[in-house]
């Protein structure tokens, strides 16, 4: 089977109807940075199954206490009047190869959810909006009269289980967040159901029982007809009826401890809870103080990120912005210089012989003494001479240079002179504080970068312990008393139930004893005609042999599968850790406990993995349950999932994808652990098929991203 | 009455249009310093200069037109805020004059001068604007584009 694509409308943080994903067999890879919509296009996927998405902390939600929150954002944002209706819906083809029909069915899965706008009030708040049931639709073409079938309701849901059995969904939807809840490896009923899933197992328990109660009927029968021959009749019927109560002590017995092993189990489970619990009590103080340390450094960087902002506004608003203003102000300063030239020609040509020279009182002089001192002639009062001399009175001409306009011009071009050349000493700088206050700011950011990644990987731990070990720590000290209690409580629970099993196991030993030695003391008692042959008798030998068989059959079956799903995982724990040598080992499950662990060549545990380790053998254990179902059931389911490999460095990551195309028809890996820049490396990389990039966007350019005008958007980059 | 005197009480006009599309974009009211959400000029005269700039380095000047003149505001208002700036309007308006070193005793010539360059600054903004509705909402861009400019060393 094969999921071709994927179409969402207005899903979370989908916002309007283009979104599509088309996804080819083989290993298809969906990435992004963290929260642009990688986890909601999981959630799209299950949710168009199931009806349900899973929700961290609260494990999985139905579309009714979903409600809204369902919807796109900003699509509610958009909506303005009473009786808006938004759709919000997702549709994935699925396309069905099988033995009996040549020709492929597609089945087209669509769910679809609608609100409607009843009030004006905050378009964010559910009561603002009037929801229906989400609708199931799936459709596809009839091979046998090609029409095309529309299925809806519980029709639809029968379709999807046949497409997508719950037994084995579990392992065909992987989150990596949730692999604790989705599938518990430690407990023992885990493994247990996927194996009698994937295996004949339950078929052989089945005929277990079967000729086990044929063998109790047979064998009541046969002892009933060989009493009649006995010679001893009353000794006969006692020894009977003893056998029988024996038989029905050890039956309740076996039924006993098959009911007390599997509260054991449970309760067993629950103990290692509470054990986790309490040692999440004792983690949580460091991460809380780690996380301390971490907001006060990206406190201590968001205000020098914040001092610098105002300083640089400052200083653009100051002189900053003129930068690139140098060859203007070159050409003012020539401008500046033209007018001091031209200033400069006017002063020179006062150089020249003065035209009002001689000056008044010099000529008052001449005129008084009537004698041209000039050229040292007479100048007789009313002569012509004299007339000269007078005419030149009262000339006063003022030096071009010295008019008011010039004199003003003068005075600005000083005083812009003045201030040009303070400007100009100080635009020199300006280069070199931007880049330097970039420099800072840049630096600045990368630190909040990694501040902001490490307090993400701190709460996810801190989440961890509350979604994974089922403690809410921020109640501390009372959490701890009250799991503290329930720990006692259970260890007294987990003693008796012990105690009592091997007590009635005890008794079952002791009634086989007894019922084998009241079975030879049966046998010595001489029959009255040994001609006569009771074959009740006979059949209940052959009974027993086979229910015994069979019941070996079944154990190894068991065991069979649990091996090859340990080699398999085995082969891809290999090809993961051949590249990352921080991780070493096998994987072993025990067959007590089913628990899953990390041991040595010699079958040692070893003790220094990390719960990074620990889900990286679990995903190796469900790539194995896949990959054998495919091949039990000749079934093969595409294998979808959400950051598997958080927890791991870029070579592991690169060689579980690697593992993982070779195991599945078609893997869809929703991953955040390719950055931007790799992209284009893994491109090329041929054992990817198909490449998506998700990106959060808003059309208002605010680098803040808000919930009203934020939305994913999806780039195809390889198909 | 020296020039800086006399341009005090002359007023710089802008287009309505410019208003609305850029200087409210960008420009906070006066002594706004919220944190959140704030504008990277805190001031209307930063703004304009800031676009009178942009239209002087890039040699655009667009004659506002007697019918596209709307708001104003004194000079004095980016003499008494932005001091140096004020200058530099006034010796990049001399750069440009085509009266040459005259303007210096001509305020209205000044005016104009600085509002046909800051006329033009605002069409390149708006051009900017028009391609890519975001360009200037990232803090970042506006040191970029003082980088991107041309300074000979």
């Amino acid at each position: 089977m094969v999921i071709k694509s994927i179409k969402l409308k207005n899903f979370q943080c989908y916002y309007g109807d283009k979104h599509e994903i088309n996804f080819t067999e083989g290993l298809n890879i969906i990435t992004g940075s963290i929260a642009s919509g990688k986890s909601k296009l999981f959630d799209a996927f299950y949710w168009v199954l199931n009806d349900k998405i899973f929700v961290t902390g609260k494990d999985w939600v139905s579309t009714k206490s979903l409600g809204v929150s369902l919807v796109n954002d900003k699509a509610k944002y958009e909506s303005k009047a009473i009786d808006d209706l938004i759709e919000t819906s997702v549709e994935i083809v699925v396309k069905m190869t099988s033995e009996r029909n040549s020709n492929p069915i597609e089945y087209t899965i669509r769910r679809q959810y609608l609100i409607t706008r009843r009030t004006m009030q905050d378009c964010f708040d559910p009561s603002t909006w009037t929801t229906s049931p989400p609708n199931l639709i799936v459709e596809h073409v009839n091979q046998k009269n090609s029409n095309q079938e529309i299925a809806q309701g519980q029709e639809a849901k029968e379709i999807i289980e046949n497409l997508f059995p719950s037994k084995i969904s579990q392992y065909i939807w992987f989150q990596g967040e949730a692999l604790d809840k989705l599938i518990d490896f430690d407990n023992k009923g885990t493994l247990r159901k996927a194996i009698d899933y994937i295996s004949y197992v339950p078929l052989y328990k089945t005929m277990n029982n079967i000729i086990s109660t044929v063998n109790e009927k047979i064998s009541r029968t046969a002892r009933k007809e060989v009493g009649k021959l006995s010679g001893n009749i009353k000794l006969y019927d006692d020894l009977t009826k003893k056998i029988e109560d024996l038989n029905k002590i050890t039956k309740n017995n076996k039924q006993f401890v098959e009911d007390k092993l599997i509260t054991l189990g449970e309760q067993t489970a629950q103990m290692e809870e509470v054990e986790s619990a309490l040692s999440a009590l004792a983690e949580y103080p460091k991460l809380s103080e780690e996380k301390i340390e971490i907001k006060n450094d990206l406190l201590s960087t968001n205000n020098e990120i914040e001092r610098l902002d105002i300083i640089e506004r400052k200083r653009f608003s100051s002189l900053w912005m003129l930068y690139g203003a140098k060859n203007l102000f070159q050409t003012t300063t020539e401008r500046l210089i033209e007018f001091e030239d031209y200033r400069q020609s006017l002063i020179s040509k006062e150089y020249e012989l003065p035209m009002d020279v001689p000056g008044d009182v010099y000529l008052n002089k001449m005129l008084k003494e009537e004698l041209c001192m000039i050229c040292d002639r007479p100048a007789k009062k009313n002569s012509e001479a004299y007339d000269n001399i007078k005419a030149k009175l009262n000339r006063k001409i003022k030096p071009e240079y010295l008019t008011p306009e010039n004199e003003q011009i003068n005075r600005e071009v000083l005083t812009f002179k003045s201030k040009l050349g303070s400007l100009n000493r100080n635009y020199g700088s300006i280069k070199s504080e931007i880049i330097e206050h970039k420099t800072k700011l840049n630096e600045l950011y990368e630190e909040r970068k990694i501040y902001n990644e490490k307090l993400q990987v701190v709460n996810e731990d801190i989440d961890k312990l509350y979604t994974k070990r089922g403690i809410d720590v921020s109640e501390g000290a009372q959490s701890h008393s009250r799991k503290h209690g329930e720990y006692k409580a259970l260890n007294e629970v987990i003693r008796n139930l012990n105690r009592k099993i091997e007590g009635a196991k005890a008794s079952v030993k002791d009634a086989d004893m007894n019922i084998a030695a009241l079975e030879s003391e049966m046998s010595k008692i001489q029959r009255v005609d040994n001609n006569v042959n009771v074959i009740e008798e006979k059949i209940a030998k052959y009974t027993k042999y086979l229910a015994n068989h069979i019941s070996e059959i079944e154990q190894k079956e068991y065991n069979k599968l649990i091996n090859l799903i340990e080699s398999e995982a085995n082969m891809s724990f290999l090809d993961i850790t051949s590249v990352n040598k921080t991780i070493d080992g096998n994987i072993k499950i025990d067959r007590e406990t089913f628990r899953v662990l990390n041991v040595d060549d010699d079958g040692r545990e070893l003790k220094n993995y990390n719960t990074g380790h620990y889900t990286l053998m679990k995903m190796c254990i469900i790539n194995a349950i896949i990959s054998l179902t495919n091949d039990y059931k000749d079934a093969s389911y595409p294998f979808i999932t959400d950051a598997p490999t958080s927890n791991l460095d870029d070579k592991a990551t690169f060689a579980y994808l690697e593992s993982i195309s070779g195991t599945f028809e078609q893997s869809i890996v929703i991953t955040k652990d390719i950055s931007e820049e790799e992209i284009k490396k893994i491109k090329e990389l041929d054992y990817i098929s198909s490449l998506c990039f998700l990106k959060i966007k808003n059309d208002t350019g605010n680098e803040k991203m808000n919930r009203k005008d934020a939305y994913s958007i999806i780039t195809q980059i390889k198909n | 009455m020296s020039l800086v005197s006399e341009l005090s009480d002359k007023r710089l006009k802008y287009k309505t249009i410019h208003r609305e599309g850029i200087l409210d974009r960008f420009c906070g009211v006066q002594g706004s310093q919220q944190v959140i959400d704030r504008k990277y000029f805190s001031q209307l005269w930063e703004g304009y200069t800031w676009a009178a700039i942009i239209g002087f380095i890039n040699d655009k000047r667009i004659p506002l037109g007697a019918s596209g003149k709307g708001d104003a505001f004194k000079f004095s208002v980016i003499n008494n805020n932005g001091g140096e700036l004020a200058d530099a309007l006034i010796l990049l308006a001399l750069s440009k004059s085509e009266i040459g070193y005259k303007c210096l005793i001509n305020p209205d010539e000044v005016i104009n001068v600085i509002e046909e360059y800051a006329n033009g600054g605002f069409e390149i903004i708006q051009s900017k604007i028009r391609d890519d509705e975001s360009y200037f909402n990232n803090p970042d861009i506006y040191i970029n584009e003082l980088l991107e400019r041309i300074d000979p060393d």
